[in-house]
């Protein structure tokens, strides 16, 4: 089945989600070009362009190693006049932020519009903190574009290639989790060849940029902006005024503006004006202030900080609208906002009774929070991870070591939470190699563990661990290989042989940290108890950088090859299992809290605890096997076809 | 237009976010307006999952108006028609979406979150998350899905579906089992175990809401 985000079929309505509806939006206007770095909740845009790009020759699509190269291959592509999207989460903004301001001051090549896709995250809800990207825009003079729903993330993506190029700069889609995430309806365009090859026109007063070119740049970014705010703004349809009677306006944007219309239809209220900002940076002066023009008042509803708001602020001094302008008094900047919020407040500011009472809801679903305990994710079973934990914990069982242990960016973050408790900090990409060397510097009683995953090594690990080498800390370096980025969705990187593109050279990390000039490097399988205690033993032991890289496949990519097998399996009638022989089970706990694998559970024999396996969870690991103390879990191979039994003897 | 809201709640790796994409899928082939949500980044890895599910429905006649469509992709607290819940304690972490007149449907096969796992407190009895529920609406009923799918197809790979055919039984999702079955059949691994799941799951339910047909 073609998948829908590349079906040729313009003016069929197909059902996808925010991000592929940027993705098809970026087909639709010929992106040739396409990259990034995997990070919820953007990492769908990259990965449906790489799924699709073999449909679409002349379409290059790869994953980078970090969000900074991402975005400097991008302008590449750009410059070389072939249209350009880099895919990243907010955070990722950050780090590709030292080529952002530069590259807004150069502008984009001939023909080659490039969008930078940002995924925001209020809440959290998979990231270490809330930042607004919206400010990129104000601070390197970017324009940004904000969709509320699938349909308008893919006519958005079109609008913003029209204008990067337009007015020679990037532009930068901006998403929230809750946009990149929603499904929804969207009406297919027309499908746009990609340019299959580019060519770099040199032009060193637009390039090259460096003290008075610079800054000639700079002033002609400043007046395409202008342009774009005065006119533009004004103009565009991304941009829209839903007429009402009241005195009382709101202006938003993105999830926002479908809170709001939601509230309001709950409330009745079908005449309030509202503005819906698709274009949020820069805005139009005259736009606001037509609009506020009989309005006594103007609510702001959008999403962290009140960028809107400022800016609708400093028009109304500029312009000496009397409108009394509001919005952070309602909306709070910390979290995501819902319909309920939106209740809450229109129905305070125009005084109208909700027929729904959210705050009362959430009060009677909190007066049975006894009930509700938390459920903190943790590691699938037969994660390796959850065996490099356990065997670094049994390495320095009674060992009275005080021990630092640095968190850092992927699955292995759940290492924080029970049973196993080993992340005190959680900063950034890499930056648990980083910090943990700082400590190693100055805490010199205290033993200093970094764990990284295989993609963080390759993102921004490599200089931190140059970095520990050079100066000398004093660190266990775990480098948690589980084969992929496996949290964001199992993309591929440098070490796995595979590029976006297909085959590649893999690069092995233990020869690149010696390489580095790491003198004590390992490499264990978790899934070998014995041998990664005994390794772990003695690099806790030593003294300088050392690392272990502890390696073994994430265990969804395994069972998704093993699927066919176990087919065969079936087939043949081989049942493979391991199981918890009741009468041997002393119930020490060992495989349930220590180890904590989720496919083992409390049962009961002859009036006793036992530990028992759930056989629908269990996927043959055999680590609780290793560890019993008991010698309880056993491992079984039955041959249940006897014709099978046969046909192998024979 | 009439909004239909569906809230599907429960633990990642159960099935929440395929069963949500199905009902979101089918709508589109029946044509009716559809919008919503699911959490992602928890799947497979034991967390909290729910999947927003909403139905727009215009009436005979009706013409599409912007101010009276469906927005959010969220469901506003106090209006789902419907919750499906895969496991009890996340039931009632979502009911406060459910509407005073809408349909609890629960399945009774607990996962434990960690804390119970380790021994540091206990899982409460299921009569506990009743009782609660009933606060929100009088219309709950329990099922234990997983036990079915097990009893019928030897796992509990069926038990989504199995749930799905119970709501369905609710007369509440407004869809017709073709546009289910055929979605089904396109999006599914195993489709033809998984439409017997369905309509499995269809006739127990019209036996647990006494549906005449």
């Amino acid at each position: 089945m073609v998948s829908d985000v590349a079906l040729n079929a313009p003016g069929k309505r197909v059902l996808l989600l925010g991000n592929e509806a940027v993705a098809r939006g970026a087909l639709e206007a010929g992106v040739g070009f396409a990259s990034g770095y995997p990070g919820t909740p953007a990492s769908e845009v990259l990965d449906t362009l790489v799924e699709v790009a073999k449909e679409f020759p002349g379409l290059v699509s790869q994953y980078s190693v970090n969000e900074y190269v991402a975005l400097e291959t991008a302008i590449g592509a750009s410059w070389s006049g072939v249209r350009a999207i880099c895919a990243m989460k907010m955070v990722g903004m950050n780090v590709a932020s030292d080529p952002l301001f530069t590259f807004c001051y150069c502008g984009v090549g001939p023909g080659g519009g490039l969008v930078i896709v940002n995924g925001g995250d209020p809440s959290c809800i998979s990231s270490t903190n809330e930042q607004d990207n919206r400010y990129y825009g104000l601070h390197a003079h970017m324009p940004v574009v904000e969709p509320s729903n699938p349909q308008e993330c893919k006519d958005f993506t079109v609008t913003s290639f029209d204008i990067s190029e337009k007015f020679d700069v990037p532009v930068m889609l901006n998403l929230t989790a809750r946009t990149s995430h929603s499904l929804g309806p969207v009406v297919l365009g027309e499908l746009k060849a990609p340019k299959e090859e580019g060519y770099f026109v040199k032009n060193w007063g637009k390039y090259f940029s460096a003290l008075v070119i610079a800054v000639a740049n700079k002033q002609k970014l400043l007046r395409n902006m202008a342009k774009l705010a005065e006119d533009y703004a004004y103009k565009t349809p991304l941009n829209r005024v839903l007429e009402g009677s009241r005195k009382i306006g709101i202006v938003t944007s993105g999830v926002s503006y479908n809170y709001t219309l939601e509230a309001l239809d709950i409330l009745k209220l079908y005449d309030v004006p509202i503005l819906k900002l698709g274009l949020v940076y820069p805005l139009s002066k005259k736009l606001v202030a037509e609009f506020a023009e009989n309005l006594d008042m103007i609510v702001v509803m959008e999403e962290l900080e009140g960028f809107i708001e400022d800016e609708l602020k400093k028009i109304a001094y500029d312009e000496g609208l009397s409108v009394k302008i509001v919005g952070k008094e309602y909306f709070s900047p910390a979290g995501e906002l819902s319909v309920d919020d939106a209740l809450t407040a229109y129905s305070k500011i125009f005084g109208v009774e909700s027929p729904i009472n959210p705050q009362e809801l959430a009060l009677k679903t909190f007066s049975f929070s006894s009930l509700l305990i938390m459920r903190t994710p943790g590691f699938c079973p037969g994660c390796s991870h959850r065996a490099t934990l356990y065997a670094i914990k049994k390495a320095i069982e009674g060992k009275n070591y005080d021990i630092v242990w640095g968190g850092d960016i992927g699955c292995y973050a759940n290492a924080s939470l029970p049973p196993f408790n080993m992340s005190d900090f959680m900063v950034c990409m890499s930056a648990g190699v980083s910090i943990a060397s700082g400590i190693s510097f100055k805490s010199k009683k205290q033993k200093v563990v970094a764990f990284i995953g295989d993609s963080t090594f390759f993102h921004t690990g490599m200089p931190a661990v140059l970095n520990a080498v050079w100066n000398n800390a004093d660190i266990l370096i775990v480098v948690m290989d589980n084969g992929w980025t496996a949290m964001t969705g199992h993309q591929p990187h440098p070490g796995t042989g595979i590029s976006a593109a297909g085959k590649s050279k893999a690069v092995d990390i233990a020869e690149v940290c010696r390489a580095l000039g790491v003198d004590y490097v390992r490499v264990v399988d978790p899934f070998n108890l014995k041998h990664a205690i005994s390794v772990f033993d003695e690099a806790f032991k030593q003294k300088g950088v050392r690392v272990v890289v502890s390696r073994r496949e994430c265990v969804l990519q395994t069972m998704r090859k093993m699927r066919e097998i176990e087919a065969e399996k079936k087939r043949k009638g081989i049942e493979e299992f391991y199981e918890v022989a009741e009468h041997i089970c002393i119930f020490c706990e060992e495989c349930l809290k220590a180890f904590g694998c989720p496919a083992i559970v409390v049962g009961e024999f002859e009036g006793k605890k036992v530990s028992k396996i759930d056989l629908g969870r269990c996927v043959n690991c055999s680590v609780c096997k290793q560890l019993c103390k008991g010698c309880a879990i056993t491992h079984t191979k039955v041959w249940k076809n006897a014709s099978i039994v046969e046909e192998a003897k024979a | 237009m009439k909004k239909v809201n569906i809230v599907i709640a429960g633990v990642g790796g159960q099935g929440v976010t395929t069963i949500g994409m199905l009902l979101k899928y089918a709508a589109v082939k029946a044509g009716i307006m559809v919008s919503g949500s699911e959490t992602r980044g928890a799947s497979q890895r034991e967390g909290s999952v729910n999947s927003h599910v909403r139905f727009g429905v215009l009436e005979p006649g009706e013409e599409y108006d912007e101010r009276r469509g469906i927005h959010s992709s969220l469901v506003p607290s106090g209006t789902a028609d419907l919750l499906i819940g895969f496991e009890p304690m996340e039931t009632l972490r979502n009911a406060r979406y459910v509407s005073s007149n809408g349909i609890v449907i629960m399945n009774t096969y607990e996962i434990w979150p960690i804390p119970v796992r380790v021994g540091e407190v206990s899982y409460p009895p299921i009569e506990k998350f009743v009782e609660a529920l009933k606060a929100f609406t009088p219309h709950v009923y329990t099922v234990n899905a997983n036990k079915m799918a097990d009893e019928r197809y030897g796992g509990y790979t069926m038990a989504g579906t199995i749930l799905l055919g119970i709501a369905y039984a609710t007369g509440r999702i407004p869809l017709k089992t073709h546009h289910i079955e055929e979605t089904i059949r396109e999006r599914l691994d195993n489709p033809e175990e998984n439409i017997d799941a369905f309509r499995f799951g269809y006739e127990e339910g019209k036996k647990l809401f006494n549906v005449k047909v």
